[in-house]
């Protein structure tokens, strides 16, 4: 196994996965010492079973609990603002967020405001001067599918970006309970922006044990769970909730390593295409791995293990390992176009992106991929993946 | 893959690890926000030059680093303690002190857990903190160095105090105890006589195996103690034929720490209710008792754990032998290669890794464990804590059956385990 000989790892995320997750909130917020939480979520899930399951798990325990629902699909700054006022003219003194994408930024930046008390967020950003420190106990509760972003260490509001890891969360609880059916393609968006994360924390010359042991657990878990959780069989909430704890884990990993050629390359065609973010990632991951796998400083043929099980792994030998880790990725993506009618785009072209598009995208990339891929590798990769070019397996 | 219906996992800790993490202190301390930090170490470690290694790290690099005003602490006992506590929070009041390093094992760690509840908290009473949750708020900063590669203590949030006055023993859990950072620098390591090596990497060793074979177990645990275990078959023989070998001694000190990960998160079983017993009743050192106790916790639980045994073997044999041993005999194979482990480690340390209880010998040559306390060691261990994780039931009797084996160096006849 690979051993680097220096590295720094930190996941300040507990992780509470399972059964009745919700009825350990009282406990985890008596344990951060936060009497008052103030809960943050949206309208839709409002509605929907996710909040009298929050609010029945914190019953009877006596913790007063603040809930805003007016929380939206696009992040505001004057949202986060006005919730400030809101926490502390309510004498709160932690924030649980439930749901994803939105509410977490919305959570990350709050925290931030409230901590800091004040309403100059800009200094802290990525770009600013101030440095983020220790902020209020935070818990974030996944109740739905997202950008990828929620337990990592960024946060972005309007066109503000934030990094730190003191901006994940102190707990993550992950009840099959809260979840409740929604559109396949925003599930797998979610989900395959996790694998892409785990993938590429697992592969890349970031890792290291720490991130090798998150990253593998989320591979494993989205592989064997993520068609349930979509399908919708009888154990589809406990799938689901299970890819939702992988999300976490690769969160952890996304916050640990620098971001991977696949991550990097969506961001640059998600802009254009006319599909969630974490498809295009989908789309790209088997071409980067591709692109990659002959380099010695990526062990492609690794994954192996995670996405298949030690008795394939050790009866694969070494040389034919990378083929069948795209076979698997493939079988995967093409498990889950059969299994949403042909919905799920294959190819860039399915995701509506053009031939000419390409090389402005690989020519805005050329200057940021942390991998040393140059601007005519990143151009190859998008080429291959436009028309969905086959990969030689062996 | 199956998962458990619930499970929860942690690891806080920030962990730093490579071959010069101790000249990262002061950035380190920085971050924190402190700048004179209370030294905890006992006098083994002090004696052995390390303290030296720290400091002398700390005023290269930042000479404004107020240090020489700080402390340094030498006295910490082997089994932490009150007054030890009370007299160190102290000088870290007296001296303005603003954070603590914990320099060496679990005793010293504990001993820094505890004053920094004194000078966080401002309490004259430790009594008020103990239990589970009674912390509320953050500590002041801490900060781990160990300096064996075995107990994992950096990365787990108990301590465990003694009050010889009143002879109780004060336990605290908190994720606010955890350390902020842990350091893990090779050259803490690098000294450790052969012994010591092998018998704290076997204790390392039986976190990982005891982690992913009982019942506790979750799939995040589960990976920290596979990387951990691959870590120790990589390093472990490595460093016992070159002791200064550092990437091997930093490897171990990271196998070390994954597998204290992953206890802390799975629990234990039947080695560590065996092995706290036999520690306590004979004062063996407690790597030793992992290690001898290691198979037969494998063995004994081996008609309910098959599976997860099994599993072990691509971690602790590397696939070849894994894909070249047949299913059904594998976990077999995982309980014979460490037997063949310890078996290695009896010679390389010319005889002082015992492989059984009658070959433990203290420093003057006398056997530890008289066979008439085998008795003692089974009824006391009926009260250890870990025997609700171990995945078959383990009753006096049998416990005793298992200590007579582990006692002869002979394996166990698995037909009269008694199955609940």
């Amino acid at each position: 196994m690979v051993e680097p000989e220096n590295n720094t790892f930190l996941s300040p995320v507990k992780i509470n996965a399972g059964r009745k997750a919700l009825a350990h909130i009282p406990f985890e917020l008596g344990a951060m010492g936060a009497e008052r939480p103030l809960l943050i979520t949206t309208k839709v899930l409002g509605k929907k079973t996710a909040i009298p399951r929050v609010i029945d798990g914190l019953r009877g325990s006596g913790v007063p609990l603040g809930i805003y629902d007016d929380v939206r699909d696009h992040v505001r700054l004057e949202t986060v603002l006005s919730l400030t006022e809101l926490f502390q003219d309510g004498g709160f003194d932690a924030i649980i967020a439930l749901g994803s994408g939105s509410v977490m930024h919305t959570a990350k930046i709050l925290n931030l405001a409230v901590t800091e008390n004040t309403q100059d967020l800009v200094p802290f950003t990525a770009k600013g001067d101030r440095t983020i420190e220790r902020l209020k106990p935070y818990m974030a509760i996944p109740a739905s599918s997202g950008d990828g972003y929620e337990t990592t260490s960024m946060a972005f509001v309007d066109d503000l970006a934030f990094s730190s890891q003191f901006l994940m969360p102190d707990v993550v609880v992950v009840d099959p309970d809260v979840f409740s059916p929604e559109d396949p393609l925003k599930a797998m968006s979610s989900a395959m922006s996790a694998l892409t994360h785990a993938v590429e924390g697992f592969v890349g010359p970031g890792k290291n044990p720490f991130v090798d042991a998150y990253a593998y657990t989320a591979i494993q878990m989205i592989v064997h769970h993520l068609a349930d959780a979509i399908g919708g069989g009888r154990q589809w909430k406990a799938a689901r909730s299970a890819v939702a704890a992988a999300e976490t884990m690769a969160g952890c990993v996304f916050s640990n390593v620098k971001p991977g050629l696949t991550h990097l390359l969506a961001l640059a065609v998600g802009q254009k295409a006319a599909c969630p973010r974490g498809l295009c990632m989908g789309i790209l991951l088997p071409y980067v791995l591709d692109h990659l796998a002959t380099r010695d400083d990526f062990f492609v043929d690794s994954l192996l293990l995670p996405m298949a099980d030690p008795e394939t792994f050790a009866i694969t030998s070494g040389e034919l390992r990378t083929g069948k880790v795209l076979t698997l990725i493939q079988e995967l993506q093409y498990a889950l176009y059969e299994s949403t009618q042909k919905k799920l785009p294959m190819t860039l072209e399915d995701a509506g992106i053009k031939k000419d598009q390409l090389k402005p995208m690989a020519a805005s990339l050329a200057d940021c991929t942390s991998s040393d891929v140059n601007g005519e590798g990143c151009l190859m990769i998008l080429e291959r993946a436009l028309t969905g070019d086959p990969i030689d397996l062996n | 893959m199956d998962l458990p219906a619930y499970y929860e996992f942690c690891c806080r800790v920030k962990t730093v690890s490579g071959h010069d993490v101790l000249e990262k202190i002061p950035e380190i301390l920085g971050d924190l926000g402190a700048r004179l930090p209370l030294i905890v170490t006992d006098k083994g470690v002090f004696e052995a030059g390390l303290i030296d290694v720290v400091t002398a790290v700390m005023k290269d690099r930042v000479p404004c680093l107020k240090i020489s005003g700080g402390s340094v602490e030498t006295d910490v006992p082997p089994d932490s303690d009150l007054t030890v506590v009370n007299r160190l929070a102290g000088v870290y009041r007296e001296k303005g002190c603003d954070a603590i390093i914990a320099v060496g094992g679990g005793s010293v760690l504990d001993t820094a857990k505890g004053v920094n509840i004194v000078v966080s908290e401002n309490a004259s009473d430790l009594m008020a903190f103990t239990g589970a949750g009674a912390l509320k708020r953050p500590l002041k900063p801490l900060i781990a160095i160990p300096t064996t590669s075995g107990t994992g203590s950096e990365a787990t949030l108990v301590a465990v105090i003694a009050d010889h006055e009143k002879k109780r023993k004060m336990l605290f859990t908190s994720y606010f105890l955890l350390p902020d950072v842990a350091l893990l620098d090779p050259r803490m390591t690098l000294s450790l006589p052969p012994a010591i090596t092998s018998a704290t990497a076997m204790d390392a060793l039986s976190h990982a195996v005891e982690a992913y074979t009982c019942l506790a177990k979750n799939p995040l645990s589960d990976a920290f103690a596979r990387t951990a275990m691959e870590l120790m078959r990589d390093n472990l023989f490595k460093v016992m034929d070159q002791p200064d070998d550092k990437r091997g001694r930093l490897s171990l000190a990271m196998a070390a720490n994954l597998a204290g990960v992953a206890f802390s998160n799975a629990m234990v079983g039947m080695v560590h209710t065996l092995g706290h017993s036999v520690g306590a009743v004979c004062r063996v050192p407690h790597g030793m008792c992992m290690a001898i106790l290691l198979p037969y916790g494998l063995e004994y639980n081996l008609h309910r754990n098959a599976q997860f045994t099994s599993e072990l073997l691509l971690p602790l044999g590397g696939e070849q032998i894994y894909a070249r041993i047949p299913k059904h005999r594998r976990a077999e194979k995982v309980i014979s290669l460490i037997r063949e482990w310890n078996d290695r480690l009896f010679h390389l340390t010319k005889g002082k890794h015992a492989r059984c209880f009658k070959e433990v010998t203290d420093p003057e040559g006398n056997a530890m464990v008289p066979r008439d306390k085998l008795k003692d060691i089974a009824l006391k261990a009926m009260g250890d804590g870990s025997i609700f994780y171990n995945p078959e039931e383990l009753d006096v009797d049998d416990a005793m059956m298992v200590l007579i084996h582990a006692w002869e160096g002979t394996p166990l006849n698995r037909d009269l385990i008694r199955k609940g």
